[in-house]
């Protein structure tokens, strides 16, 4: 099994819609590349505005979008949409 | 411009423009912040603050291209979902007209949002606009749901609902509703499916009917094996009973549950009827069924069967049991025997007299010269043996008219007993020297109403009898007794006597009780003839026996009470 390649983006302390832009920006350029399921994205941020327009726009581009709380704050996974 | 002037008017005119610049750069990024903020929206994100982003890092960020790149995945995304929901769409589609069963979607007012071809082919042939019209309008027409109505079953209670074997203009289905319910768990719609049962409730019902048929066909065949005289089994190729009937159960003595089940070699004796059936199954002799006669022993003695095959097939031609019918034939054999021992018998009857007519009359045809008193003596020999013949004769006719059914006719009269019984106990004094003969008579006369001369053939044929099976020097005793309006006469002797069977037996016809005894004359006719005429004189006859102990044969007689009928 191929190894998945993470792509760590930390926008802890900026706000929506920077942190959004900053993650879409990231999403389009490797896009190819995580719809084939080689590169995951982690984003880190402390506001929770983004866990909610982040996943929003990754999930209509036809891609996963998975929040995990943490101490600091928020990760997000965006990975490849799987096939049913 | 004057030398001095024109650094400062060149200056101010930079300034100028400058400012011009600047308000125009400012109201480029203005006008580039604002679009940058419509995109946010559009992708549901807040404005861009001026401090998040300056103007350089607005430029050098820019967020138009990438909200633009993240629109043209957007698209290309739900031009994908498009095409595998029309997909989807297109496979449900060819799902909904394939499937068997009809399928409609009904809105709460019952009006037909989609239903499939095979919906229509049911209900709604012939109509060219179904969609938007109400299921009552088009199936039901009738104010009030009907009975067994799905839809209203579902709208009543929210839930999957089924109606079984729903009848509708002459068919039938099996209907099932689904609700299709709103967020806040409302029916909007029910989909209801309409699965025909008809050939099925059909092919039940003719099942229940065959089965039915079947059910009286072998209650009419068990009625007619049980009700057959003649014993019958039914066996399996492999000798093992299926079936027995009443009657063979009665022959075999043995109970249903005894028998059924085993095989034959362990029910019936063995006589080889089992290795009978095997062969016959074995050979498959199938066509015509053979007889096999055998003894079945039991308490009583000896009994003869007739046993007749029938073999059974399957429809492929192979050999599946037999059918095997028992006919009780001792009887028959008996009878058989004893009536060609009596043809025997009355031919060597006929034709001891026969030989003594011949002899004496070849004698007077002879030229020799007999004496008077010789021929006179071969004369009465003659008719003395002619009149035995023609009593022979007479018994022969009366039995021919008892197997007809015709009563032997009596030529009655007034007539005393006394004087029959005196001269038939002469008769055989004189005939019969070696025995004795007590004749007992009542005190008073008894007069009978009867035949004299069939009351003389009864004595003859008693006091025969009484001779025939007694020892020389034995008694045979005559004695009349008048009991009320009857008279009793009863004839003893101290013979060899009879057994219980032979007494059942001795009024049969053609019965002799010692027919191995060729020495003892006689037809086996006597007795029935005696008890066919005392029978026609209203009387009775009955027999006290006992081997070694003698018989007494008694008859009864009505006495004459003065009056002739």
């Amino acid at each position: 099994m191929n190894k998945v390649r993470v792509e760590r983006i930390d926008v802890q302390g900026q706000v929506c819609p920077s942190t959004l832009l900053l993650t879409l920006r990231e999403v389009n350029r490797l896009q190819e590349e995580i719809r084939s399921g080689a590169v995951q994205i982690e984003v880190r941020t402390d506001n929770r505005h983004a866990t909610v327009t982040i996943p929003g726009a990754v999930k209509s581009m036809g891609m996963t979008a998975r929040v995990h709380k943490e101490e600091n704050g928020y990760l997000i996974q965006i990975g490849a949409e799987k096939v049913q | 411009m004057a030398a001095g002037e024109a650094p400062e008017v060149e200056l101010a005119r930079l300034r100028r423009e400058n400012a011009a610049l600047r308000q125009r750069d400012a109201e480029l990024v203005d006008y580039l912040r604002h679009k940058i903020d419509q995109l946010l929206k559009v992708i549901g994100t807040l404005p861009l603050r001026a401090e998040e982003l300056d103007e350089a890092e607005l430029v050098a960020f820019d967020p138009i291209a990438i909200i633009a790149g993240t629109f043209t995945q957007i698209l290309q995304t739900q031009r994908q979902t498009n095409l595998q929901l029309k997909a989807a769409r297109d496979k449900i589609d060819a799902i909904y007209n394939a499937v068997g069963a009809g399928i409609v979607v009904l809105d709460r007012e019952h009006r037909i949002l989609s239903c499939n071809k095979r919906l229509k082919e049911l209900f709604f042939a012939g109509k060219r606009r179904v969609t938007g019209r109400t299921c009552i309008e088009l199936m039901c027409r009738s104010e009030s749901p009907p009975t067994g109505c799905v839809f209203a079953k579902v709208m009543a209670s929210g839930l999957r609902e089924r109606t079984r074997e729903w009848f509708f203009e002459e068919r039938f289905y099996d209907v099932v509703g689904m609700p299709v319910k709103d967020r806040r768990g409302m029916v909007q719609q029910v989909v209801i499916v309409y699965h025909e049962v008809t050939e099925r409730k059909w092919a039940e019902h003719e099942l229940c009917f065959a089965l039915e048929q079947a059910h009286e066909a072998r209650e009419h065949t068990e009625a007619i094996v049980r009700s057959i005289n003649e014993g019958m089994l039914v066996v399996d190729a492999s000798g093992t009973l299926l079936l027995a009937n009443p009657a063979a159960l009665q022959m075999l003595r043995l109970a249903q549950r005894e028998v059924i089940g085993r095989r034959l070699e362990e029910i019936v004796p063995p006589n080889g009827l089992a290795e009978h059936v095997a062969m016959a199954c074995a050979r498959d002799e199938a066509g015509e069924p053979f007889d096999l006669t055998f003894s079945a022993p039991d308490a009583q003695g000896s009994r003869l069967f007739q046993a007749r095959f029938a073999l059974l097939h399957t429809s492929a031609g192979v050999v599946r049991g037999a059918v095997v019918t028992l006919r009780e034939v001792t009887r028959e054999r008996e009878l058989e025997r004893m009536k060609s021992e009596f043809v025997s018998t009355a031919a060597h009857e006929l034709r001891t007299p026969l030989t003594s007519i011949l002899g004496f009359s070849e004698l007077l045809l002879d030229p020799q010269t007999f004496t008077l008193a010789e021929r006179s003596e071969f004369v009465n020999l003659i008719h003395h043996k002619a009149e035995d013949l023609s009593a022979l004769i007479d018994e022969l006719l009366d039995i021919s008219r008892i197997e007809a059914g015709h009563d032997i006719p009596l030529m009655r009269e007034a007539v005393s007993l006394e004087s029959l019984a005196t001269a038939a106990v002469d008769f055989f004094r004189h005939s019969s020297p070696p025995h004795n003969f007590d004749l007992r008579l009542p005190t008073s006369p008894l007069v009978v109403f009867a035949d004299p001369r069939r009351i003389a053939q009864v004595f003859d044929n008693l006091l025969s009898n009484a001779v025939k099976y007694s020892p020389a020097g034995g008694t045979v005793t005559v004695r009349l007794t008048p009991e009320g309006d009857y008279c009793t006469v009863a004839v003893s002797d101290t013979g060899i006597g009879m057994t219980e069977e032979q007494v059942k037996c001795m009024f049969d016809k053609f019965y002799r009780a010692d027919s191995s005894n060729t020495a003892v004359q006689g037809t086996g006719l006597g007795m029935t003839i005696v008890k066919q005429l005392i029978d026609g004189h209203g009387g009775v006859v009955a027999v006290q026996s006992a081997p070694q102990q003698g018989t007494t044969v008694s008859f009864t007689l009505p006495l004459w009470i003065g009056e002739s009928d």
